[in-house]
């Protein structure tokens, strides 16, 4: 390995960035960014003695990426299935492998040496997974330019949308991105069948107690939100809603913006609350015994 | 993360067009516990559990049941990193390798 090229998923990224911009400047498309050519590219650009040598489709049930070492050209094959979802989570699922590639092909050895155990090799993959999720999601949203988009006027899923057609990916992978950059109060929520299957909340909502556990919960909608008014399609741009429907403690005169976006094709709901930065909704502490 | 359990529970009950809750009222199941079978890697259920939802969706029980064992072993035979390996079922994992094959020639 080069020395100088020991990558986190953020260092990664802007080193990336900086050539795609530069490209930019010589007239090239900027976004979506085309991962499978910058793929083939960065192993040479970066000067390693392993690049990557195919990017192809493979099109398997239950298969959505991988990274494979092919030992007789010294280098790897980054395979991902196109039939898998929206060409926005192809595109993502291509840049989570880079990302495997630029920060992890060094550690195979500890999965060739762990022994097959596949509880043991859990939680590190878990930890490989979610650096190369950040990687990708920094990639192909990169800071700048993302920002420019969001500027302007509060947040909304009309916006989001355009965003996510302008860089390429899903919608929920444009959600995160913003919900997890952003210095308002808010919280997304991703729920199915009536029941939240996950909650992110932005800095500002953790300090002021929004959120929402559901790891090892079941948790129900709350009865008088959007999300949970079946008759209700969708409310891109929002409707004010009383905070105390999402957080019991809420003060009773504070008001969120909830917008709601069913995704029917693949059964679940976006919504997105929008709270004041100075509203908080933790519970009160209970002294004594 | 969804199992193939849940998501085979999933599919058959959408194919019906039954929601979540008609599926769980027929079944003599909570809501939640149905849910949780859908969507979590939650406690494997009692046979009569099952036995009760492939009835209500009129599919033969055995199609509730995975039959593929996970070999973890396979995971190693190759340098690779992977998502949702577990998931593979065995035809899957030899076309792979076929692919893979196809690019040990230097072109």
């Amino acid at each position: 390995m080069a020395v100088g090229d020991n990558f986190n998923p953020s260092s990664a990224a802007i080193r990336l960035t900086h050539w795609l911009d530069a490209a930019e400047a010589a007239g090239l498309e900027r976004f979506p960014v085309a991962v499978d050519k910058l793929a083939l590219d960065v192993g040479q650009t970066l000067k390693w003695p392993d690049p990557i040598v195919e990017v192809r489709a493979a099109n398997l049930p239950m298969f959505e990426g991988g990274l494979f070492h092919i030992k007789e050209r010294r280098g790897w094959a980054l395979l991902y299935n196109e039939q898998l979802g929206s060409p926005g989570r192809v595109r993502f699922t291509q840049a989570h492998e880079l990302g495997h590639y630029l920060l992890h092909r060094q550690q195979q050895e500890a999965f060739e040496c762990s022994e097959a155990d596949m509880v043991h090799w859990g939680p590190n993959q878990k930890a490989l997974e979610s650096q190369a999720d950040e990687f990708a999601s920094n990639l192909l949203m990169p800071m700048k330019q993302f920002r420019v988009c969001m500027t302007g006027h509060a947040i909304d899923f009309e916006m989001l949308s355009e965003a996510s057609t302008k860089f390429g990916v899903s919608l929920t992978a444009t959600c995160l991105r913003w919900i997890l950059s952003t210095e308002e109060s808010a919280v997304l929520v991703l729920s199915r069948d009536g029941f939240i299957d996950w909650s992110v909340s932005s800095d500002k909502a953790r300090m002021n107690g929004a959120f929402i556990r559901t790891r090892g919960r079941v948790v129900e909608l709350p009865m008088q939100s959007l999300a949970a008014e079946k008759t209700m399609e969708s409310c891109r741009l929002g409707r004010r809603v009383s905070l105390n429907t999402w957080f019991e403690h809420a003060h009773p005169d504070a008001v969120a913006r909830e917008m709601k976006l069913v995704c029917d094709n693949y059964g679940y709901t976006l919504s997105l609350l929008h709270l004041s930065r100075g509203d908080k909704v933790w519970a009160p502490r209970e002294w004594g015994v | 993360m969804a199992t193939k359990l849940g998501e085979k529970i999933r599919s058959y009950r959408t194919k019906k067009g039954l929601t979540l809750e008609a599926l769980a009222h027929q079944a003599g199941l909570s809501k939640s516990y149905l849910w949780e079978l859908e969507n979590r890697e939650s406690q494997r259920p009692s046979a009569e559990k099952l036995q009760g939802i492939a009835d209500v969706l009129g599919v033969d029980v055995s199609f509730f049941v995975d039959d593929s064992v996970d070999n973890p072993q396979e995971a190693h035979r190759d340098k690779q990193f992977f998502r949702n390996f577990s998931k593979l079922d065995e035809d899957s994992k030899e076309q792979l390798r076929r692919i893979l094959e196809t690019f040990r020639k230097p072109n």
